[in-house]
C-alpha cells in the first residue's frame, strides 16, 4: 500500500514538474540566451536549423515563420524600461538610434501574434515612413490619440508587444552580439 | 520519511526526463505549426500571397505587415522543387524554411540577377543525379539540399506605403516553385 502511493507521488511530481517546466518555457522562452538589450530580446538563432530545441519548440507553438538568418534579427519588447508591462491604456514614446540596417520596421502586436484592429489602420511604421530630424534620434509615439509626430495608433484596450525588425544586418552575428548597441528606449507617458 | 525523500528525488529526475521529452516531440506534435497553417491557403506547388485582412489575416503569427507575403508549400517526394522569383530592389526575400518551420536558406535581392533568384531544392539522394546532369548554363544555378522532404517557401516584398502592396502582391504571385523539368539531353 506504502510503495503504490510513493509510486504514485514519484509519477505526479514528474508529470507535474515536467509538463510545467515545458508548457512555461515554450511560451514564456529561456530567461537566458538570446540577445537581449534593454526592454528588447531577440534570439538570432532562431533564424537557422542550429536553433536549440526551446527555440524550436516555439516556433512550432506560436506558428511563425522566424526571419532566417541572411534575412534578418527580429526583437520584441513584452515591457518599457521600466519593467512595466505594456498596455494600449497608456502613451508611450520610443526613442533613440538603430544600428546599421537596411531597413527596420516597427509594429505592435497582441501577445498571440495577432495583428492589431485600430480606427485608422495604420498597423507600424518603418525606416520608409519615418520623418528623420539631422541631428537627432528617432521619435516614435505609441497613442490611442493622434499625437504630433510619428504615431502609431494603440488599439481600444489590452496588452500588446512591440517588434522591431531589422533587416539585412549585422546584428546576429557573433562579433555584434558581444558588443550589443543601443536600440529605441521605451518610456511611458499618461495612462488612461 | 527516507523513502519519501527517495520518492521525490526520483520524481525530480524522471520531471527532468518528462520535460526534455515532451519538448522535443512538441514539434512534430503541434497541430497548428506554420506548415499547417499555411495549409489554409491551397498554396501547395504555386505561391499565393498572404491575406491582407480578414479571418486568415494572422496566418502566420508576427508576420510583418509592412511586408507582402506570398507563401509556397514543397514536396520533394516526387523530385527537386525550383523556385523562381523576382524580387525589386526596395527589398524583397526569398526564405526556405523546412517543415517544422526553421528557415534553412535565405536570399534577398542583393543576389539576384536580372532581378530574379532562382534556387532548386533537393533531397540529399538527389544531389548526385542533379550534378552529373550538370551542362554548361548561361548561370549556374543554386542547389539547395532540403532537411526534410516537406516544407515551404517565403516570398516576402517590403511595401513602401499601402498603396504599393497591390502591383507587390501581383509580382510575388508570380513566382513559380514547381517541379523542375529534368533537362533533355540534346545531341
Amino acid at each position: 500500500m506504502r510503495l503504490t502511493l510513493l509510486v504514485m507521488i514519484v509519477f505526479a511530481v514528474a508529470a507535474v514538474l515536467g509538463l510545467g517546466a515545458t508548457l512555461r518555457a515554450v511560451t514564456h522562452g529561456l530567461p537566458i540566451g538570446g540577445l537581449t538589450i534593454g526592454p528588447w530580446r531577440a534570439d538570432p538563432d532562431i533564424g537557422g536549423l542550429g536553433a536549440d530545441p526551446y527555440l524550436r519548440a516555439g516556433v512550432a507553438r506560436r506558428g511563425e515563420a522566424p526571419l532566417a538568418y541572411g534575412d534578418g534579427v527580429a526583437f520584441e519588447a513584452r515591457t518599457d524600461d521600466a519593467g512595466r508591462s505594456l498596455d494600449a491604456a497608456c502613451d508611450y514614446t520610443l526613442e533613440g538610434d538603430l544600428p546599421a540596417a537596411r531597413l527596420w520596421t516597427l509594429m505592435p502586436f497582441s501577445p498571440e501574434g495577432g495583428r492589431l484592429e485600430t480606427a485608422l489602420g495604420r498597423r507600424g511604421t518603418s525606416s520608409a515612413e519615418t520623418v528623420r530630424v539631422i541631428g537627432r534620434p528617432i521619435v516614435v509615439e505609441l497613442s490611442q490619440t493622434a499625437k504630433a509626430g510619428d504615431w502609431i495608433q494603440l488599439p481600444a484596450k489590452g496588452a500588446f508587444v512591440l517588434r522591431l525588425a531589422l533587416y539585412d544586418t549585422a546584428l546576429g552575428t557573433p562579433l555584434a552580439r558581444r558588443t550589443p548597441p543601443q536600440l529605441l528606449a521605451v518610456k511611458r507617458g499618461a495612462c488612461r | 520519511m527516507m523513502r519519501l525523500f527517495y520518492a521525490l528525488v526520483v520524481g525530480l529526475f524522471l520531471a527532468g526526463v518528462v520535460h526534455v521529452g515532451s519538448l522535443l516531440a512538441i514539434p512534430s506534435l503541434a497541430p497548428r505549426g506554420p506548415y499547417d497553417r499555411l495549409g489554409a491557403l491551397q498554396a501547395d506547388g504555386r505561391f499565393v500571397a498572404l491575406p491582407d485582412d480578414g479571418a486568415t489575416a494572422d496566418l502566420l503569427a508576427f508576420s510583418d505587415p509592412s511586408f507582402v507575403v506570398a507563401a509556397c508549400r514543397y514536396d520533394l517526394a516526387g523530385g527537386p522543387v525550383t523556385v523562381r522569383a523576382a524580387l525589386p530592389s526596395t527589398y524583397g526575400a526569398v526564405a526556405i524554411h523546412e517543415r517544422r518551420g526553421a528557415p534553412f536558406y535565405a536570399l534577398t535581392d542583393k543576389a539576384a540577377t536580372n532581378g530574379t533568384v532562382e534556387v532548386v531544392i533537393l533531397r540529399e539522394n538527389d544531389v548526385a543525379a542533379a550534378e552529373q546532369d550538370e551542362t554548361a548554363q548561361a548561370r549556374p544555378s543554386i542547389r539547395i539540399v532540403s532537411p526534410s522532404d516537406a516544407g515551404f517557401v517565403l516570398v516576402r516584398l517590403f511595401a513602401q506605403a499601402p498603396s504599393a502592396r497591390p502591383a507587390l502582391k501581383t509580382l510575388a504571385e508570380s513566382a513559380t516553385c514547381g517541379r523542375s523539368t529534368t533537362p533533355t539531353s540534346n545531341p
